[in-house]
């Protein structure tokens, strides 16, 4: 398959990445040659095969339910690149 | 101070601290300043200070007699040795309190967290002194350690050509004499494959095995973590301390740690004895392994070193693999699926990068993650993001789940006629730094003999076996060991074996890469 820019453009937009004109140049033709290489997959009989998300087909375990500390509050701002009165920061999102 | 040397294994150095020969303090100067000159570019971040407290507190522990469990050398049943004042650094993709963590991407420049990973802290807690932080590729993407924010890492075998990937920073580290271990992480045989290109030993336990808290994710369905070191021993002692359950981890085992040394120098199997002690061994040799694609000078390395493995008793079988080749497409749509789902977590706000003056959230959103990660990563952002959008999701990414269960039933029916499988760890040996820039496909399809051990969440092992030729002298040729799940014991007393009888492990570079 053919990747158009309009296909990088929405990808781009999912994955909240902002491209440049010259990224896009040079990402459109990588990105087709991977895509058409993974399609190669699609040759692959299947049929029946459950599919695997884990090497163990274990269910993720849940521990229990108690309230634990990790660090305190201040500690973690502290690599907020931008913060006021103890809160993240961000542009206005509400006219 | 004589009873040491950069190229030290730790079993050595731990001799040398319990006989006084030298004591954590000196031993931690003395690899502080190798590191001060080193010229490989394998460290991101050091704190002397930090290391030395650390060195006096492990001092108390051992002059008031605590191993952190482990007897006194030649004292106790097993091989093993305390760790309390020997030194290790750290793949940049563990979290730790004490140094930045940045996972060599710029969106993590700075970074500080606030807790340390569960196996930072289990490795201070067996006593090791931490040294610092160890260069790799952006967020573990990359088979060379050139796709780092903070530079490339150069091989101390030989400067031009790359340290592996991606974990190139723990290699080149302790291949230099920097430091004599290291943590690294595998998703696709970032472990083996610069332990293979820097001569080194590493292992990749079971998935489950070591806890993945507090290690950055890549793809959480194949991240696993674990050594690298001189030597099978060094890295069975290492593993032991760095495994077990982790109620902290969703995806950690409940399975206890094992005694990974104790026993690594007995017969493998009933019937084997001393001079045989490989005997009634069964080794798989896959014949997708030696297809076209293995390049002469390592065929030749693995080819000498399964002679001298049944030269010690072990007989070969062949088996397939059939899915070999596919494994490699069915990892770059998994892996990419699970990190850019991984990676959404880097948004400017909470921690990390931020672009300036953002016009509106989304903005901001955008052009810290663009300005941020580097190209690989965005690539495999967008791939991800492809392989899971509306429309392509059942015929990529549950078509590589269906081809990974395959993948994995393959390696199943292989053990069926063998004990162990050996291979290649990488078709050629390290490549140039500055070798011009392919398409990326090309780095992909190098990860061909470790990418389906990670899918089927097998343990898997590189040592040492060998050196390029002419051009390609200096530079190492690693032998991938591949076991069944949980079986790391068998992998690493074969590997302890092999490297009784052969001197791969033992070499050096010839002159180290200082300043």
């Amino acid at each position: 398959m053919n990747l158009e820019p309009k296909d990088l453009e929405k990808l781009a937009r999912l994955a909240r990445l902002a491209m440049s004109d010259t990224d896009r140049q040079e990402v459109l033709p990588a990105l087709t040659s991977v895509v058409n290489w993974v399609g190669e997959l699609a040759s692959a009989p299947t049929e029946g095969v459950t599919p695997m998300a884990h090497p163990h087909d274990l269910t993720l375990r849940l521990r229990e339910d108690v309230a634990v500390a990790l660090a305190p509050r201040e500690e973690l701002m502290k690599n907020a690149p931008e913060a006021a009165v103890g809160l993240f920061t961000v542009p206005r999102v509400v006219e | 101070m004589a009873a040491i040397s950069p190229f030290s294994d730790l079993a050595s150095l731990a001799k040398a601290l319990s006989s006084k020969a030298i004591s954590v303090p000196e031993l931690t100067r003395f690899f502080l300043s190798r590191i001060a000159t080193d010229a490989t570019n394998s460290f991101l971040a050091i704190d002397p200070e930090t290391s030395l407290a650390k060195a006096a507190a492990a001092q108390k522990r051992l002059d008031s007699g605590d191993t952190g469990g482990q007897p006194p050398p030649g004292k106790g049943p097993g091989q093993g040795f305390s760790l309390v004042g020997l030194p290790i650094g750290h793949k940049d993709i563990f979290v730790t309190r004490d140094w930045p963590t940045t996972a060599a991407s710029k969106i993590l420049k700075g970074y500080r967290s606030p807790f340390d990973a569960t196996i930072v802290e289990k490795l201070e807690q067996a006593g090791m002194v931490g040294m610092g932080k160890l260069n790799c590729d952006e967020f573990a993407m990359g088979s060379g350690n050139t796709h780092s924010a903070f530079g490339p890492v150069k091989n101390p075998w030989d400067i031009r050509a790359i340290p592996g990937g991606s974990s190139g920073g723990s290699a080149a580290a302790v291949a230099g004499g920097l430091i004599p271990a290291a943590t690294g992480t595998d998703t696709g045989g970032s472990i083996r494959q610069p332990a293979a290109m820097c001569g080194l030993t590493g292992i990749k336990p079971t998935y489950g095995r070591a806890s993945r808290w507090g290690m950055i994710a890549y793809a959480s369905s194949l991240d696993q973590a674990g050594p690298i070191a001189r030597t099978a021993l060094d890295c069975a002692v290492l593993l032991g301390a760095m495994t077990g359950f982790d109620e902290k981890d969703s995806t950690s085992l409940e399975r206890p740690s094992e005694d990974f040394a104790n026993g690594i120098d007995e017969p493998v199997r009933e019937g084997g004895r001393p001079g045989m002690p490989l005997k009634g061994l069964r080794l798989g040799l896959p014949r997708e392994f030696f297809s076209d694609g293995l390049g002469t000078e390592v065929r030749q390395a693995i080819e000498a070193a399964t002679a001298e493995l049944k030269a010690l008793g072990a007989e070969t079988v062949d088996v397939s693999l059939p899915r070999t080749a596919l494994s490699i497409p069915a990892y770059y749509v998994i892996a990419p699926a699970e990190a850019s789902s991984n990676l959404s977590r880097f948004d400017g706000v909470r921690y990390g990068y931020r672009a300036g003056n953002p016009k509106d959230l989304e903005d901001l959103y955008c052009r810290s993650r663009s300005e941020g990660f580097g190209k690989e990563v965005q690539r495999r952002i967008l791939i991800g993001t492809f392989v899971l959008s509306h429309g392509y999701y059942d015929a990529y990414y549950m078509q590589a789940q269906r081809v990974r269960r395959l993948v994995a039933q393959d390696f199943e029916a292989a053990f069926n006629s063998c004990d162990l499988i050996i291979g290649p760890v990488a078709p050629t040996v390290a490549w140039d730094i500055d070798a011009p820039i392919k398409n990326p496909l090309q780095d992909y399809l190098a990860d061909i003999y470790t990418l389906g051990v990670n899918l089927a969440g097998l343990p898997a092992m590189s040592i040492p076996c060998g050196f390029g030729h002419g051009d390609h002298a200096q530079r190492p040729i690693g032998l991938q060991l591949i076991g069944r799940k949980f079986e790391e014991k068998q992998l690493l007393s074969v590997a302890h074996h092999f490297q009784h009888a052969t001197d791969w492990h033992q070499r050096t570079p010839m002159a180290g890469v200082t300043k």
